[in-house]
């Protein structure tokens, strides 16, 4: 008998919800992290008297309240720790500044469906129905794919499928592609692609289906913060693991997967330890997994080539200042700042690729929500923006520490003129997380933070239409920001809980266990 | 609601139907070449981060009596990382280690570090006696005091006792050679009057040195001040400028006489440790003694790499900083940092 029935590399958001379900379930599960502290990106650390967030802007689909509440909230409630967490709620969907036809634009909306399309017909009069159909579609969609998942056969799912037709006429296309058949002004559409930076996939590319989904989950069921940073889920997810006799062993870096017939038979840890399981779980992404951990003749081709096929997404870069006057009076009233020269997604895409053109930022002003964030006096401003490329990999070491501070301060610069607030007077402390950081902290290719890119032929959709499919090895499984659901916190989590699900499903299917 | 239709019913539903076999036809049409074993990204971020170096002694100066400056060099094919003027390195011997600030100027080919057979911790009297050519194991540049241009004024002062001078020769130095650019002035204390580091300081071109033997002069006129030293220089720099920046040398891992020993049990993995600890010592060092692995690197309770979770027990944690470096999720789930906490009954903790 193999001591551990699952191993799991990587303790974040994916590798710990799958760690938790698995456990609750009754395996015998060993989760390791080759990072002194579990969560991955879903941390906090501090400077000086601040405290601050490394990611989480916002979580989406933990809901409001217990009647609108998402997958977050109810793998929470599942494993009985929702209210382990303290919230807080965030207090409106998004600032946008930005330029729609040559001139300024700047839009604060709230949460909710009905006040926020209340709120775009005021800045963009005449577009207020057609908004609203986008909701309705979103909610038209959600109900097509439970029916869907209900369905006994193929026949039945296209009877779904016809039934109401959002999900068939919009699955295949882009966000640009659905949008032009949309009669809204530019403003209103301004409005809509506000959350674009979160998935930091030009709209050429963007799922439209996936885009949707996003916002709607936003805007209808708004979104909460951990009081206590992320690193609060983060424990409570670990707390439940250990406490369910789950293992968690931390400075435990994989650095070697063994395989045997299209099976993974142990992992080898950096001082030499050898690990058997029956099942192993990758929380960290297939690059990793198959060009760092497997050897690569043993690996199935079609992985190899799915992997060579996919692209990185945004790789990070952070700006932290904790600032010595409050947000008040600093004038800093909103939480969550999207800033972008222009709309055009394939444009600052591509500008996104190089520092001297990269002006896309979103930044979050903590104390916006939870004004005690930071002792009296003070606040925080974590100002974010992704790379499209790999620039920074062309950095020399001697160079690094001018270029990061050089584009912090233009970021810092962007903001300023953007709000017209005074913020390099006020900076007590100042972090800057670039690349390299979060290369260096979660071992991910080239500081991706985003998983793999949206590509057109590589959407949420058909991936998750393929996700059951097994293409590689037997029992190896994928969880996280890489998958299917792709990035974010939900998507992880969900992600996580989805694995679980597999391994159970396999194990019943391969007779080792019954439900 | 009227159905919104993009393309035509035909084309959308093909678009649907052909959304797999599209991306297994993608997949299928790309290479099947080894994924990369490495990325220019990750690999700068461990060239600046290393997670461990191999160091050789390429020369001792004895500055003073009992004090000795060491310079450590990389084999050939090392490139030394590039760090901050002010950081340190943390280095190692057997299960224990000490931060060291680096003096050196990060322009430099070496690191130079500062060895006071003074400090009775394992690595400085093992470093001490260190003959040129030996190898010792360090940790990459490591810390967060230094100067950063976006949040410091272009002036700063800065004071130091003996023991944290390193790391103001550093910044000095880093001004010097132009890998910074702002002015220095430094409050060299010693009560003694015997500024060990006077003579390095003093060949350094463009540095404003001030040397005082009274608590009285350390005040700041303009800024943030910077302040390294000894613990105790520290906490007397901290009432009189309570917003500077610290850097603690060599903090102390023991203070007072032993009054009590407690059992402290340690899970790491599926191993446990078992071992006597005194009240009087920091919980890391007794783990170091009893070699008992922790990722620990700047014993002042500022990393957070030591963090571990107190199972069962009390402890004391004394920081000399006036905030808490513990994040409030560990606070809350009973995490403790080790480098700054004392044991006040029986310990369970868990790694
Ligand atoms: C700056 C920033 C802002 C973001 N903002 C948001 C936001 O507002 N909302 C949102 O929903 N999402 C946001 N995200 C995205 C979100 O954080 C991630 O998509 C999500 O947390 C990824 O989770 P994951 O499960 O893929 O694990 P990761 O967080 O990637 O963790 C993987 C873990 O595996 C470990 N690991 C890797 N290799 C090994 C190995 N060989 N051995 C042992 N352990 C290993 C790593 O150390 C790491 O802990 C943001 C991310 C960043 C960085
Ligand atoms: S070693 Fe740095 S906090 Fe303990």
């Amino acid at each position: 008998m193999k001591k551990y029935d699952t191993v799991i590399i990587g303790a974040g958001n994916g590798g710990l919800a799958c760690a938790c379900m698995l456990a609750k379930h009754g395996q015998k599960v060993l989760l390791l992290e080759q990072s002194h502290i579990p969560g991955g990106f879903a941390t906090s650390f501090k400077r000086g008297r601040f405290e601050f967030e490394l990611s989480l802007h916002e979580l989406c689909t933990f809901g409001r309240d217990e009647n609108h509440s998402g997958a977050v909230r109810q793998l929470f409630d599942c494993l009985g720790i929702s209210d382990k967490i303290e919230w807080v709620d965030i207090p409106e969907a998004f600032r946008l500044i930005t330029s729609v036809q040559g001139s300024k634009f700047d839009a604060e909306m709230p949460f909710g469906i009905e006040e926020f399309c209340e709120k775009a017909e005021y800045y963009a009069p005449g577009c207020k129905k057609e908004m609203k159909r986008l909701f309705d579609l979103d909610e038209e969609i959600r109900i097509t794919l439970q029916k869907l998942g209900k369905a006994k056969n193929k026949a039945a799912q296209l009877a779904v499928l016809l039934q109401k037709g959002g999900l068939l006429h919009t699955a295949a296309y882009s966000v640009d592609e659905v949008l032009e058949k949309i009669n809204m002004p530019e403003k209103a559409k301004a409005i809509f692609k506000a959350y674009w930076a979160y998935l930091c996939t030009d709209f050429e590319n963007l799922s439209f289906f996936h885009y949707l989904s996003m916002i709607n989950a936003y805007v209808e069921l708004k979104s909460v913060v951990p009081k206590s940073r992320s690193q609060e889920m983060s424990n409570c997810l670990a707390d439940y693991f250990t406490s369910h006799s789950g293992e968690l062993w931390l400075n435990s870096k994989v650095v070697k997967i063994n395989t045997e017939n299209n099976r993974c038979t142990s992992v080898v840890l950096n001082d030499g330890t050898v690990i058997e399981a029956d099942n192993f779980v990758c929380n960290c992404s297939p690059h990793v997994a198959y060009g760092q951990l497997i050897e690569h003749e043993k690996i199935p081709e079609f992985e190899i080539k799915k992997a060579n096929a996919q692209k990185f997404g945004g790789r990070g870069f952070c700006v932290f200042l904790g600032l010595n006057k409050s947000a008040e009076e600093l004038g800093l009233k909103n939480y969550s700042y999207f800033i972008f020269p222009d709309m055009d997604s394939v444009k600052q895409f591509e500008r996104m690729g190089k520092p001297e053109t990269n002006d896309v930022q979103n930044t979050v002003c903590l104390n916006a929500a939870h004004p005690s964030a930071s002792p009296e006096g003070t606040c925080m401003l974590c100002m974010t923006t992704l790379f499209t490329s790999d620039y920074w990999s062309s950095v020399t070491s001697e160079n690094y520490f001018k270029e990061k501070e050089r584009f912090a301060e233009h970021m810092i610069d962007v903001f300023e003129k953007a709000t017209d607030i005074n913020i390099k007077d006020h900076i007590e402390e100042i972090e800057i997380a670039t690349p390299e950081t979060f290369a260096r902290f979660t071992g991910t290719p080239q500081g991706t933070i985003y998983g793999y890119l949206g590509q057109k032929w590589d959407g949420v959709m058909p991936r998750t239409m393929m996700a059951n499919k097994k293409d590689g090895f037997d029992n190896l499984y994928f969880a996280g920001g890489y998958c299917e659901r792709m990035l974010g916190f939900s998507s992880a989590l969900a992600s996580g809980r989805d694995c679980a699900a597999r391994i159970c499903r396999d194990a019943v299917i391969n007779g080792r266990e019954t439900l | 609601m009227k159905r919104l239709v993009i393309k035509s019913f035909k084309d959308d539903l093909n678009g649907f139907l052909n959304l797999v076999p599209n991306r297994i036809k993608a997949i299928n049409e790309s290479n099947a070449d080894p994924l990369p074993k490495e990325y220019g990204v990750n690999a700068l971020a461990l060239e600046l981060h290393p997670s461990e170096l191999e160091l050789t002694v390429s020369d001792t100066t004895e500055i003073t009596d009992g004090v000795r400056i060491l310079s450590l060099v990389p084999d050939k094919k090392t490139v030394l990382p590039f760090f901050r003027a002010g950081q340190s390195i943390n280095i190692k011997n057997e299960s224990f280690s000490t931060p060291f600030s680096i003096l050196s100027s990060p322009g430099s080919d070496k690191y130079e570090i500062a060895v006071f057979s003074d400090n009775k911790d394992n690595v400085s009297r093992h470093l001490y006696d260190l003959q040129i050519g030996s190898k010792i194991r360090t940790s990459g540049p490591e810390g967060f005091f230094y100067y950063i241009s976006l949040r410091d004024k272009n002036t700063i002062t800065a004071f130091c006792d003996n023991q944290g001078a390193p790391a103001l020769i550093s910044m000095a130095k880093s001004i010097a050679d132009k890998t910074e650019s702002y002015s220095l002035k430094i409050v060299y204390f010693d009560k003694d009057s015997d500024y060990i580091f006077r003579d390095i300081l003093n060949n350094i071109p463009s540095v404003s040195a001030e040397y005082v033997a009274d608590y009285s002069e350390i005040k700041a006129d303009c800024g943030k001040a910077f302040v390294s030293g000894t613990e105790s220089f520290c906490e007397a720099c901290i009432q009189r400028l309570p917003d500077a920046r610290i850097n603690i040398v060599n903090p102390k891992q023991c203070s007072g006489e032993t009054t009590e020993e407690f059992q402290c049990t340690v899970t790491f993995r599926d191993k446990k440790f078992v071992f006597t600890c005194k009240s009087n010592e920091t919980l890391l060092s007794a783990f170091e003694r009893n070699s008992v692995p922790s990722a620990a690197k700047c014993k002042a309770g500022e990393c957070g790499y030591c963090r571990c979770k107190l199972v069962e027990g009390q402890v004391e944690t004394v920081n000399i900083h006036s905030v808490d470096s513990l994040r409030q999720a560990d606070k809350k789930y009973n995490f403790i940092h080790p480098c700054r906490s004392f044991a006040k009954s029986d310990l369970i903790l868990a790694l």
